[in-house]
Parts: structure tokens; C-alpha cells; sequence
């Protein structure tokens, strides 16, 4: 696993040059998980108690169950794209972006750890702080993770990868943002810390809340 | 025939240290890279690293390059660091009163080390995701090479302040309070010059990147902030937290109430 590691970070076009043949998706899936747990524990140490190994959960459940549904899509845009690849493939260079994504998480983990926990509770300014830094670390291990995205789409098919890559990341992405509505595996309410439950319900919609805050803003404005 | 009938001699490995790559210009090096180039090092125990640190620093730059040694160098430079902060630390306590002195010589190692620990993890991390070509072992060695720097220093500079805290007035700590800052502000940058060298050695002299510069610049932002804020969560000169206690809070907020 250290190896696919290794090759993966420093060198992802060797890597897909080698995966593609040979795919690696358990060492990826072991390394994505383990990035994901470290970046929940890490978020959910905040509130801390039972939060933080319920956030160390859901991280990974939120990354794969997220993959897993919008795999086939995903799939699908290669095919149409003129991308030829099998369904194994098109696994590795999936779970090889959102492997870096979820190292490049659990690399900064530690750090995130140390504000989460030191952060004053409860306290709005410090959630809203952390909640700041937790944003950026994603845009940072986003970014990683499309480069790496990229050039496993680059193995596959040279010089086809702009559209292909810009439609994942937004399959990702619509998605991305209704599970993690639906599972909330987030710092944590500091209000919450004798309150926290699972029991909040695997329901809702992210756009519809978005809507709706944006209506009731726009109102207290004036607007409508 | 004749190379038949010749004896056949050993082949003498040539030392790493004489491979300078073609595309180095040795007139045109800085005079500090010749000297490290000069450097000769072979550390025989943990106890030995610090001076390596000192005298031959380019030798244990080679040495980190090439993966040698590197559980003695890590040992040693995590043993040096150990001893230097907790001296330091000590010190430091002693500034406040007779009852800081062991809380604060526990506490300061753990402040230094632990952040060293939180931040190792993005340094190889990020340092790998920039094509930079170091394993975890070398990553793990180059950080306490960084701590051990930094801690040479503070030892070297630990008996002054020493003296200043012993010999100066209540109504004078904030001049000890902003030597111990010059002293810690001096040793951190004597280490992260240390790491800048041999990033720039090691490619001078084997026209490969050892670390990426950037990412390096970044990741030093990071080490302080982090070690800010844990010096802020344990707080090693707070007499009243008492030896476990810790306290939340940003460390800039309380900067900005002082």
C-alpha cells in the first residue's frame, strides 16, 4: 500500500500507466478510507464525546456512498465521451481522485484536530472559524484530487479530458452536497454538546434548503 | 590476454560525495556549498547527530539524500530536541517562578514535538503531491532535523537566558519575555535555514529536488501556527492550569488581549 501511495502522489501518471493494467482499487480504497476516518475524527473532536467517532464513520460513508451512486453515471460520461475504458478502470481512476482527495484531508487532519479542539465551545465565531478552515482544506485537497483525476483520464485518452473531468466534478459535486445534507458529517453544532443525536432523519434536500435560505434572506432584504 | 593474466582489483565504490552533477558550475557555487561539500560526517551514536548538525552539515545533508543512517539521525536529532527544550523549557519556567520550572520542562518538549508530529503528516503529503522526491522515513528525519536545529540553538543560548531571568526585576519581564521570543524567533529560523540548504545543496549538487521550495515555505507558515496554538492549549508558562490542564481558545485572540 505504501508503494501505490508513493506512486500515486509523487508520480500519478506512472501509477495510471501501471493501474489501468493491474488496477490497485483495494490499496486505494484502504487509503481513501483511512484519509477519511482521520479528517472525521479530526472535524468531529470539536464537539467531541460521541461525535467524533460518529463523524470518523460517516467521513468514509459520505466519500463512498457518494462514489457508489454516481459511478455509473460517471461511467456512462466517459463512454459517450469517446473515453474506452472498462468498468474496472473507470473504478481505478475514480478511486484513485478521490484516494488523493481523502489522503490530502487526512494529511492536514492533525492540524484541523488541534484547532477543532482548542476552539472555544460554544461559540459561534470559532465554529464559523472552523468551519473556514475546514472549507479551505477541501478546496486544497479538491484541487489535488482533480489533478490526479486528470491524469488518470489523461491515461485512458489522451487529450480528451477537459469535458469528461469537468462532468465529474459536478456529478460529484450535486451529489456530494445531497448526501452530506442528508448525513451531516460536519464539525458539529457547538450548541449540540449534550444534544448531539443520529436521530435528526436521512431526510431533506440540500438545493431546497439552499432555496429556502436564500428566499428568506432576500426577503429580510427587501427583495421579494 | 593481458587483462587475463593481470590481477583482478576490487572495485572501489565511489564516494557519494564526489558525484557532483555535470551541470554544476563550481566556480560560480556559493562558497557555503563548497564548505558543505568539503564536509565529512559518520555518525557513530544517537549522541553524535548534534554535532553533525554543527560542523558537518553537508555531509548530513548527503546523508539524508541518500536514505542513509536515517533511524540514528531521526533518534538522535528527536533525543536532541528532547534535551534542548526541556532545558529551555525549564528556563523559560523559572522566568515565572520556582513552582513552573518541571511543568514548563515537560510541557515546552511536548509543544515543540507534538507539532512537529501534527504537521509531518502534510509535510510528506504535499511534499510527495509536488513531485518532490522523499520517502517517510526521510520526511520524518528532515522534521526533526529541523527540531535539532532549532534546539542547538536554544541550548547554545539557554545559560544567557538564564542569567537574565535570575538577575532581572519583576518590573522588567517584559524584557525577558521579548529575549525568550528573539532567542525561540532566532532558533526556529536557524532550522528552517538548515532544511532551506540542504534543499538547495542536494540539488546543486545531484540535480534532483529534494523537497519543493513552495510547498516548504507553506508548510513553515503551517508549523508556527501550529505550534502557537498548542503553546496556547497547553500553555507551558501558565502556573494555574495545574499539569493536564488545557484551555480553548485562539492563540491570536489572546495575543490581541494582551
Amino acid at each position: 500500500m505504501t508503494n501505490t501511495l508513493n506512486i500515486l502522489l509523487r508520480d500519478p501518471r506512472a501509477h495510471f500507466g501501471l493501474a489501468l493494467h493491474r488496477p490497485r482499487n483495494l490499496s486505494l480504497l484502504g487509503m481513501g478510507v483511512a484519509g477519511a476516518v482521520a479528517w472525521g475524527a479530526a472535524m468531529g473532536s470539536h464537539v467531541g464525546r460521541a461525535h467524533l467517532w460518529i463523524c470518523a464513520l460517516k467521513m468514509p460513508l459520505f466519500l463512498l456512498a457518494t462514489l457508489a451512486l454516481c459511478f455509473p453515471l460517471m461511467h456512462v460520461v466517459l463512454a459517450v465521451s469517446g473515453v474506452k475504458a472498462d468498468v474496472r478502470q473507470t473504478l481505478s481512476v475514480a478511486l484513485g481522485g478521490l484516494a488523493t482527495f481523502a489522503l490530502c484531508l487526512g494529511a492536514l487532519a492533525p492540524v484541523v484536530g488541534l484547532f477543532c479542539a482548542s476552539a472555544p465551545i460554544p461559540s459561534m465565531a470559532s465554529y464559523l472559524n472552523l468551519y473556514l478552515l475546514c472549507f479551505a482544506c477541501g478546496v486544497i485537497a479538491g484541487a489535488a484530487g482533480l489533478r490526479t483525476l486528470a491524469h488518470g483520464m489523461r491515461a485512458l485518452a489522451p487529450g480528451r479530458v477537459r469535458w469528461p473531468l469537468l462532468a465529474w466534478a459536478l456529478i460529484y459535486q450535486f451529489v456530494g452536497a445531497q448526501m452530506a445534507w442528508i448525513l451531516r458529517p460536519w464539525i458539529g453544532s457547538s450548541y449540540g454538546v449534550d444534544g448531539y443525536s443520529l436521530s435528526h432523519g436521512l431526510t431533506g434536500n440540500f438545493y431546497a434548503g439552499v432555496c429556502h435560505v436564500m428566499r428568506r434572506w432576500l426577503t429580510e432584504y427587501g427583495v421579494l | 590476454m593481458e587483462s587475463q593474466s593481470s590481477p583482478r582489483l576490487p572495485a572501489v565504490p565511489e564516494p557519494v560525495y564526489s558525484t557532483i552533477s555535470k551541470a554544476a558550475d563550481i566556480a560560480a557555487s556559493p562558497i557555503w556549498m563548497l564548505r558543505w561539500e568539503a564536509d565529512r560526517f559518520s555518525p557513530v551514536g544517537v549522541f553524535t547527530i548534534g554535532g553533525g548538525l554543527l560542523r558537518a552539515q553537508g555531509a548530513v545533508a548527503r546523508d539524508l539524500f541518500a536514505a542513509s543512517r536515517l533511524r540514528l539521525y531521526t533518534q538522535g536529532c528527536t533525543l536532541l530536541t528532547l534535551f534542548a527544550t526541556a532545558l529551555y523549557g525549564a528556563i523559560l519556567g523559572s522566568s515565572v517562578g520556582p513552582a513552573q520550572v518541571v511543568p514548563a520542562a515537560i510541557k515546552f518538549p511536548a509543544v515543540i514535538l507534538a507539532s512537529c508530529g501534527l504537521c509531518l503528516p502534510s509535510f510528506y503529503i504535499f511534499q510527495a503531491l509536488a513531485g518532490a522526491r522523499l520517502t517517510f522515513q526521510q520526511a520524518l528525519a528532515a522534521v526533526m532535523m529541523l527540531g535539532a536545529a532549532a534546539g542547538l540553538i536554544l541550548l547554545a543560548c539557554a545559560p544567557i537566558v538564564w542569567f537574565f531571568s535570575v538577575s532581572t526585576e519583576g518590573d522588567a519581564s517584559a524584557f525577558v519575555a521579548g529575549l525568550n521570543a528573539m532567542v525561540i524567533g532566532v532558533s526556529v529560523a536557524f532550522g528552517f535555514h538548515f532544511l532551506t540548504r540542504t534543499h538547495r545543496y542536494t540539488a546543486w549538487k545531484y540535480g534532483e529536488r529534494m523537497f519543493d521550495l513552495r510547498v516548504m515555505a507553506l508548510w513553515f507558515a503551517l508549523v508556527l501556527l501550529v505550534a502557537a496554538q498548542m503553546a496556547h492549549f497547553i500553555g507551558p508558562l501558565d502556573g494555574e492550569r495545574g499539569w493536564l490542564g488545557t484551555e480553548r481558545g485562539f492563540f491570536l485572540a489572546a495575543l490581541f488581549a494582551v
